[in-house]
Formats: C-alpha cells, sequence, structure tokens
C-alpha cells in the first residue's frame, strides 16, 4: 500500500450525511406538490359537496392515504433506478448509499403520516365547527373519534414500509434486471402487502376481549417496524451487490 | 509506505465473463502509480470492463483487484479516490449542471470547484442545462469536467472524447497535460484515437480479445520501431526483408514504419540514401499487434494509404 502526497482525499462531511442531502433534495419536490394538491383538493371539494348535500360526511383528506403510499412507493423506487449508480460512480460505497437512501425514504414516510395526521386532524376540527360528522371513506383504521396517537400508529408506519418497500423494489430491478425484478415483485412487494392486508382487514384493530385499542395500536406498530427493518435489511445485502451497468 | 501521487493498480489473473462471453481472460497487469497510461484495444477487447473492476463497478468473476493495495469492491478508502468516467455518463441526467456538481464535489474530497468553473467555461457548458439535454458532444465535455476536476488519485477515462469535435478534443488533451503536471495523479485513458493521445502517455497497455497483449512504456516501445521516410524507390528498397507495420504514400514520398531496431550500419547506409529515421507511431504498432490475421497465424497484414498529389 502507498500513501499519495498530492492528490489523495483529505477530511470531509460524512458522505452519508452529503448522499442523505442530495436524496431529501429529490424527495422535496414530489412532497411539496404533493401536499399542496391533496390541501387545494381537499378545500375545494369540500364546499362543493357541502352546497350539493347539505353537509360533508366524509374526509376528503384521508382519501390522500393511499395515494400517499404509492407516491411514496414509486418514488422510492425511482429514487434507487437514478441515485445509485450515479452514487458509485460519485465516488460513494453502496453501503453509503443504502444508508442514506433508507434515512432518506423512511424520514421521507414518516413526514407524509405526520402531516397526513395532521391534516386529519385539522378537517375534523372544521367539519365539527360546522356541526358534521365524519367519516373517513378510506378503510382508516382509527375511527373519528379515536386520538392523535392512534391516528399516528396507523399512518405513520403506512407511508414508512410503503418507502422502504419501494427501494426494495428498486434494488431488486437493478440487481437482476426487469424479468427476474417482475418475477421477484412478489417477495420484494411482500413488506407492503402485508402491512396493508392486515391494516384493510383492520385485525390489528378489531376489538377482541381484553384487547384495547392502544395494545392494538401498539401491535400494529410493532408488527410495521419488524417488517420495515427486514425490508431495510434486505434492501441493504442486495444494493451492495448490485453491478453499475453502462447506460448505452 | 512510499509516497506516490496517485493509485497504483494491480490485476492477477481476472476473469470477468458475461454469460458464455469472456470479457477478459485471466489478465495480470499492473499501473504504475503517478503516469498516464494509456489503455488500448479494438472493440471488444475489455477496455471498459477492466474500468468497471478498477473503479468497482463490478467484481469480477475471478482473480484478485487492487487499487492503492486493497480491494476496492465496497472499500470506503479507496472508493472516494478512484474515478471511472465513462461515455454513457453516469450523473443525475435529470439535475442540472450546476447540481451534479454539487453532487460530485461533495462526495469527493480532492475535487475542485474553481477548476470545474474553468473546464465549463472551457466547453462552453451552461451550468443552467440537464445533462438529458446535452449533445453526445456536450455529455462528453460534462464528463470530461467532472473527471478531471475530481482530481482523484485514479482517475479512468474511458472513451470519454469520442463526441467531442477536434478542437474540443485538443482542448481537453491540455487542459488534462497541464493539471497532470500540476496535480500529479495516476490516469488511465483509453481511446481509440490513438495517434491524438500517443503524445500524452507515460504507459501503455494493450489489451486484445480479453487478454493482456502489451504492458510497456511508451518511450521503450517507440523505441521498438522506426519510420523511414523518403524516395518511395530508396524507402522500399531500404525496408525489404524488414516487418512492415504501415505505409503512406504522397506521390513519390514514402513513409513506411517498420518494427525492430536499426544497427549504426542501417542509420548511416539510410543517411546516406536520404531517407529520414523516425519514431514509430504507436497506431501503427497497435495495428499490427492487433491484427486478427496475424493473431491467428494468416500472414501479418501492414496499414496502408495512399495519398493523391
Amino acid at each position: 500500500m502507498t500513501t499519495a502526497t498530492a492528490t489523495r482525499p483529505g477530511t470531509q462531511a460524512s458522505p452519508t450525511r452529503h448522499a442523505l442531502r442530495v436524496l431529501l433534495r429529490a424527495f422535496r419536490p414530489l412532497t411539496t406538490w404533493f401536499w399542496v394538491i391533496v390541501v387545494v383538493a381537499a378545500a375545494a371539494a369540500t364546499p362543493v359537496v357541502a352546497a350539493v348535500n347539505g353537509e360533508v360526511e366524509i374526509s376528503f383528506v384521508g382519501l390522500a392515504r393511499q395515494g400517499g403510499i404509492w407516491v411514496l412507493f414509486a418514488m422510492s423506487i425511482v429514487l434507487v433506478a437514478v441515485h445509485l449508480s450515479a452514487s458509485v460512480a460519485a465516488g460513494m460505497t453502496r453501503r453509503t448509499f443504502a444508508r442514506a437512501s433508507l434515512v432518506a425514504a423512511g424520514g421521507t414516510g414518516l413526514l407524509w403520516g405526520v402531516l397526513l395526521t395532521v391534516l386529519v386532524l385539522v378537517e375534523r376540527a372544521v367539519h365539527r365547527a360546522l356541526g358534521w360528522d365524519t367519516h373517513l371513506a378510506d378503510a382508516l383504521l382509527p375511527d373519528p373519534t379515536s386520538s392523535v396517537w392512534l391516528l399516528l400508529a396507523e399512518l405513520v408506519p403506512m407511508h414508512v414500509v410503503g418507502a422502504v418497500t419501494g427501494l426494495l423494489v428498486g434494488v431488486v430491478y437493478q440487481r437482476v434486471g426487469g424479468w427476474w425484478g417482475t418475477l421477484a415483485l412478489p417477495l420484494t412487494f411482500l413488506p407492503l402487502a402485508l402491512v396493508i392486508g392486515t391494516d384493510e382487514a383492520q385485525v390489528a384493530f378489531v376489538p377482541v376481549d381484553g384487547v384495547t385499542p392502544g395494545t392494538a395500536a401498539a401491535v400494529h406498530v410493532l408488527g410495521a417496524l419488524l417488517v420495515t427493518v427486514a425490508a431495510a435489511a434486505t434492501y441493504t445485502a442486495v444494493a451492495r451487490t448490485v453491478v453499475v451497468r453502462s447506460t448505452t | 509506505m512510499t509516497a506516490t501521487p496517485g493509485y497504483g493498480v494491480t490485476l492477477r489473473g481476472v476473469t470477468q465473463r458475461f454469460g458464455d462471453t469472456v470479457a477478459l481472460d485471466g489478465v495480470d497487469l499492473e499501473i504504475r502509480p503517478g503516469t498516464i497510461t494509456g489503455l488500448l484495444g479494438r472493440n471488444g477487447s475489455g477496455k471498459t470492463t477492466l474500468g468497471s473492476l478498477v473503479a468497482a463497478f463490478r467484481r469480477p468473476t475471478s482473480g484478485q483487484v487492487l487499487v492503492d493495495g486493497e480491494d476496492p469492491w465496497e472499500n470506503e478508502r479507496t472508493a472516494p479516490g478512484v474515478c471511472l468516467v465513462r461515455e454513457s455518463g453516469d450523473v443525475l441526467d435529470e439535475d442540472r449542471l450546476r447540481d451534479n456538481l454539487d453532487f460530485f464535489a461533495g462526495a469527493r474530497p480532492t475535487f475542485d470547484r474553481a477548476f470545474a468553473a474553468e473546464l465549463m467555461d472551457l466547453f462552453e457548458l451552461d451550468p443552467k442545462s440537464k445533462p438529458s439535454k446535452l449533445s453526445r458532444g456536450k455529455k462528453s465535455a460534462f464528463g470530461i469536467t467532472i473527471g478531471l476536476a475530481s482530481r482523484a488519485p485514479l482517475t479512468v477515462l474511458d472513451e470519454v472524447h469520442l463526441g467531442l469535435d477536434a478542437p474540443s478534443r485538443y482542448a481537453f488533451y491540455d487542459a488534462l497535460l497541464a493539471d497532470y503536471l500540476a496535480h500529479p495523479r495516476t490516469i488511465v485513458l483509453s481511446s481509440h484515437l490513438i495517434e491524438e493521445i500517443e503524445r500524452l502517455l507515460e504507459d501503455v497497455v494493450v489489451l486484445d480479445r480479453g487478454r493482456v497483449l502489451l504492458t510497456q512504456d511508451a518511450d521503450s516501445l517507440r523505441a521498438e520501431g522506426v519510420s523511414v521516410t523518403g524516395p518511395q524507390d530508396a524507402v522500399d528498397a531500404f525496408v525489404a526483408g524488414r516487418t512492415v507495420l504501415g505505409t503512406q504514400r504522397l506521390g513519390r514520398t514514402a513513409q513506411v514504419t517498420v518494427r525492430g531496431g536499426l544497427t549504426d550500419a542501417d542509420v548511416a547506409r539510410a543517411r546516406a540514401t536520404g531517407l529520414d529515421l523516425g519514431p514509430v507511431p504507436l497506431q501503427d504498432l497497435f495495428v499490427h499487434l492487433t491484427d486478427p490475421r496475424r493473431r491467428d497465424g494468416a500472414a501479418p497484414a501492414h496499414a496502408e494509404s495512399e495519398v493523391l498529389p
């Protein structure tokens, strides 16, 4: 081993932090556009429906739940497709990219879950002030009176798992190509399918003897957390073996 | 440990297969640190694959790749110091050029933003444009900008300048040489345009069908042959019986490249008959070495061109 003098890399900010900044910047425009559209659409639809029906009983904001999960899922796939090769070409390891992308996708999922919770609460407050009832047209687990913690327990894990599953799907496509990536979808999509499946079946929140909503929420969060950790570990392992192919 | 400007590269028995295709076949190779090495070879000879292995874009099927004495795969120490620029890009296509520069500058400790700005001006690149909107030539120029401004201890430029027009190519050669002299490092330059880059090269590696055909310093390689220029008849008489690598004719004047050294008597005879002797062009040697007929044991062919008066 030699020690070069003139051009050896010196000290610099952590590559993971640099990659994280770049990846968060990639999520930023989509985050802005998506939530502006949600707010504008809900604000426009509510008075229209109120004028027609005399009242509004559904949560328009709640409809963004499915959209948010799938947009994040797709964005994560694109993120891997665009940034993994460029990051390696820029002198980062795949491990660095995997760490940064997990934090970026997971953090964005967390943010979107919190944003949706806040908007649901705001919408609920508006409806109450106008004397309307609120129920969520989507299969949102907590009921109209559920606490902020129950809303967070349902919405945040869904978005985080959606984003991390997108990374896993994207990296497997990068690793094995289009045909095998598609054939592997039943496995790579499994984390999100598991959480959506249990969520929509309302398994975790169905009142059973001796189980409070709080306990059910905790089980739901813990289950989603385990699924996320397993998906993240698989993603990191696969990402570290990806070949950077020529694009021409 | 020794102090050297740049990373050295060692390949030991490296084989790379793609299905039934063998891109590299048991390659043993040393690239000296602190040199500009020309990586020459015909299409499909394995140049791009070799660059990809060195930059840890992929792992070899078998064998060992070492960069600065270590396996480069997922190596946190060597990764920021190895820069492979391919014609295909590997940039953020939908981000503006200035955002791309920020991206690469943040990832490479040796990146020089001021030099990058100079090169952007030199190649007339608009920082606000996006790589996806650039012409092939401008994309090549942007790749070169990143490759040179990164000042990585090991920079591999794989056919990056093929899309450039001639003035831009010569501007690139000048910029590369000037920056290399100011900031010595290891540069591997892969190209088909051997005549244009040979003045830059200190070492030469010739690949052919995935094998190393030749690895040598450029000066000693040039000394292995000679170009003979003069009246056609005198040249033909002088080179009779020698291995001819290439021939050019202009009217009654001929320039013939032959392989092998000359004795003092040969030199005296050439001068007595009015012939000029010069170094062997690497291009002629390359064509000769990689001629499929020579490789397959048939009669060696040599390049011949005729320029009509």
